[in-house]
């Protein structure tokens, strides 16, 4: 009788399992669709670190290199000078994105506010140099801040780093522009 | 209506073939050559829509939407993956054994397509009606083994080898119940010719309520034969890579893929046939009748696929044995003493 | 001496005549070379728990049409995620030679662009490209499958642009 109990045992085992996959079959999926819609992430979560500023839109960093120091894997870069008043002016911001572990230490140490983790995500690019994030561009981000800063985070506006992405590529073929003036470079990519 | 429409066509060249006096042969080549096209082209329509049917089954089962932007519902997502994998670059490896690794998917596919030829899709819509129909049906499934072990042998990798050794263990020790549970329909019926099993079950029946045992049987059988999930084996990717198709890349491997989905369509259709009375049914044009049963039996071997997890080497052995084999065996005796009575 | 010649483009170069068959053709191909781009069943480290993630239910790969092929020689785009040490270069050489044209890699995850927190380690390939060709980056610690997702739109919009041929 212990073959026939085994039996039984494993058809109804199995009669469950399709059961249950048949009803999960019936029930609307749980999919984000993503390009047409989004998580609503949480304030404080972290994408990029960009740079804030006041309201007359100048940037709140006083070129203290504090995050420059603390940043465990060494992404960010600071060049500053004295300026006439002897305050420092900072000359360029550069965070190369493409070792960014995103711990939000840069923000948490930040004595001024002027750092914040922002909720842009999508950093993928073609090109490496390309992660390497400046001055203008993090501070482009920033300033589409919509939430006060809470837990060392700010929401910023969807698909803003597309824009500052097309404006790079804009920027790089005005500057590339007069160097590949002849039409046979651009015309041997698409055949 | 169409059957009657192409059957006085045919009477119609062949009295003209008569009256001008041209060789009869040539008549009998073209329709030949007709129907294979008819067959493939039914078998590659088929399957372009069940490896559809099968993403999405997949996908409903895991809660997610499956193929959604390659046309309406993803429906041509299927056409781009064919179109992609044929152009893709095709390699064959420097070990390899060149002439079998390139045989080795044809010998495959020609007997998925072989099987169609018995299978009745309507009244008098078969491409020749065997009076052996169910005997070569059995002959066709065990190509299955010499294809794979071809192309596992030639691939010179030890994953291909390895699935290969495991689908000849598998598909020898499940064809045993597959043909005695076939045995307790011709038994039933007196025939092994697939018209008149269906004739046989219009006078009573569907089989599948005569041989409740035999049919589950059949069905396991006939899943394990057609490599699916709980029997995928010799292609298990948590532990052969790919199986015995590992090297295969471009249109090669998608004639395997080809011949997998095709052994799953002839499968259901034949169960169709056996259990539930082919083509016969009321309201319905017997096509359409045909139609649904088979793909009732896709919709259960998918269903069973995605919620069944794979089974281990030595529980294979077991089930086919141990337990398939006593209970087809028990089922045909059963029915014969009945048959007899 | 002659007649003077100006020349508006190379010698060696076809002149673009826009033809209805072979550009429908190269849209034809290229529509279903990215929309299924099969990726292959490999991962590396942490990153793969969010590739992973990206595949199942929530985001849904099979969406695009994307599938896993366990074996190389099916797979069209290999997603390296995570830490590429130097053991795991020479496999992923491998491998990258085992897929069969055309073939796509995506690095994924601070450690497969260029080392991340391992950078400079004594056993860490500083980035993928280092030994295979890269198509595109995606920078995250891990990222997250949206952050993926929108990578994989992207090398679809550059597939769209391919010729039949890709350039080599």
């Amino acid at each position: 009788m212990g073959v026939l109990k085994n039996v039984v045992n494993s058809v109804v085992g199995i009669a469950k399992g399709h059961k249950v996959t048949l009803k999960e079959m019936l029930r609307p999926t749980v999919t984000v669709m993503y390009p047409q819609e989004r998580l609503d992430l949480p304030v404080g979560s972290r994408g990029i670190p960009v740079l804030l500023s006041d309201e007359q839109g100048n940037l709140l960093c006083t070129s203290c290199g504090v995050c420059e120091r603390e940043c465990p894997v060494q992404v960010i870069h600071i060049v500053s000078h004295r300026g006439e008043d002897k305050r420092k002016v900072l000359d360029e911001f550069d965070i190369d994105m493409s070792r960014c572990m995103f711990c939000g230490i840069c923000a948490e140490v930040c004595a001024f506010g002027a750092i914040a983790m922002s909720d842009q995500y999508e950093l993928d690019d073609f090109e490496q140099g390309d992660l390497i994030y400046h001055k203008d561009q993090l501070a482009a981000i920033g300033r589409t801040q919509r939430t006060p800063i809470t837990n060392y985070g700010i929401k910023t506006e969807v698909g803003v780093l597309d824009q500052v992405r097309a404006g790079r590529a804009s920027a790089a073929q005005t500057a590339a522009a007069p160097a590949t003036s002849t039409p046979s470079s651009e015309g041997s990519r698409s055949e | 209506m169409l059957v009657d429409w192409v059957a006085s066509l045919y009477q119609s060249v062949q009295a003209t073939f008569v009256a001008h006096g041209w060789p009869l042969w040539v008549l009998a080549v073209l329709t030949a050559v007709l129907k294979v096209a008819g067959v493939l082209v039914w078998i590659l329509l088929n399957v372009l829509f069940l490896i559809w049917l099968e993403r999405k089954i997949s996908g409903h089962v895991q809660n997610r939407p499956g193929p959604v932007y390659t046309g309406r519902f993803g429906l041509l997502q299927t056409l781009a993956d064919a179109l992609k994998v044929l152009l893709k670059e095709d390699v064959i490896p420097a070990g390899a054994d060149r002439w079998v690794f390139v045989l080795a998917p044809l010998v495959a596919f020609v007997p998925s397509v072989m099987i169609w030829v018995v299978i009745p899709f309507s009244r008098g819509v078969q491409a020749q009606d065997l009076n052996i129909g169910i005997l070569y049906v059995a002959a066709l499934a065990s190509f299955t083994v010499p294809s794979l072990l071809m192309a596992g042998w030639s691939s010179d990798n030890k994953w291909s080898l390895m699935g290969a050794l495991r689908s000849a263990a598998q598909l020898i020790s499940y064809e045993v119940p597959l043909i005695l549970a076939e045995l307790g329909v011709v038994v039933l019926a007196g025939s092994l010719r697939l018209s008149d099993i269906i004739a046989a079950q219009q006078r009573s029946v569907w089989f599948l309520f005569l041989q409740p045992v035999g049919f589950v049987v059949y069905f396991i059988a006939a899943l394990a034969e057609s490599n699916r999930t709980p029997f995928d084996l010799p292609e298990a990717e948590s532990e052969l890579v790919a199986g015995f198709n590992t090297e295969y890349s471009g249109f090669r491997w998608s004639i395997f893929f080809l011949t997998e989905y095709a052994n799953l369509l002839g499968m259901a259709s034949l169960a169709a046939t056996l259990f539930l009375g082919g083509w016969s049914g009321p309201f319905l044009p017997p096509f359409v009748w045909f139609v649904i049963k088979t793909y009732f039996f896709v919709f259960l071997a998918m269903w069973i696929r995605w919620t069944l997890p794979r089974i281990r080497v030595d529980q294979l052995m077991d089930l086919g044995w141990k337990f398939l084999l006593p209970v087809a065996l028990v089922n045909l005796v059963v029915t014969g003493v009945f048959v007899v009575l | 001496m002659g007649v003077s010649l100006q020349r508006t483009m190379a010698l060696d170069e076809t002149p673009h005549i826009p033809g209805l068959v072979t550009t429908s053709l190269r849209k034809v191909i290229n529509w279903s070379r990215k929309s299924s781009l099969w990726y292959m069943l490999f991962g590396i480290a942490c990153c793969a728990i969010e590739m992973m993630a990206t595949g199942a239910s929530r985001y849904d790969f099979d969406r695009f049409g994307m599938i896993f092929r366990a074996s190389p020689r099916q797979s069209d785009l290999m997603i390296v995620a995570g830490t590429v040490n130097e053991k795991m270069a020479d496999v992923i050489q491998t491998l990258y030679a085992q897929m069969a044209e055309p073939r796509y890699v995506l690095a994924m995850g601070a450690c497969a662009v260029n080392g991340g927190p391992y950078h400079d380690s004594y056993n860490v390939v500083n980035g993928v490209d280092r030994v295979v060709p890269t198509d595109i980056y995606v920078p995250g610690c891990p990222p997250r499958p949206e952050a993926l997702l929108h990578a994989v739109l992207r090398l679809q919009e550059r597939i769209a642009q391919e010729g039949i041929r890709r350039p080599a």
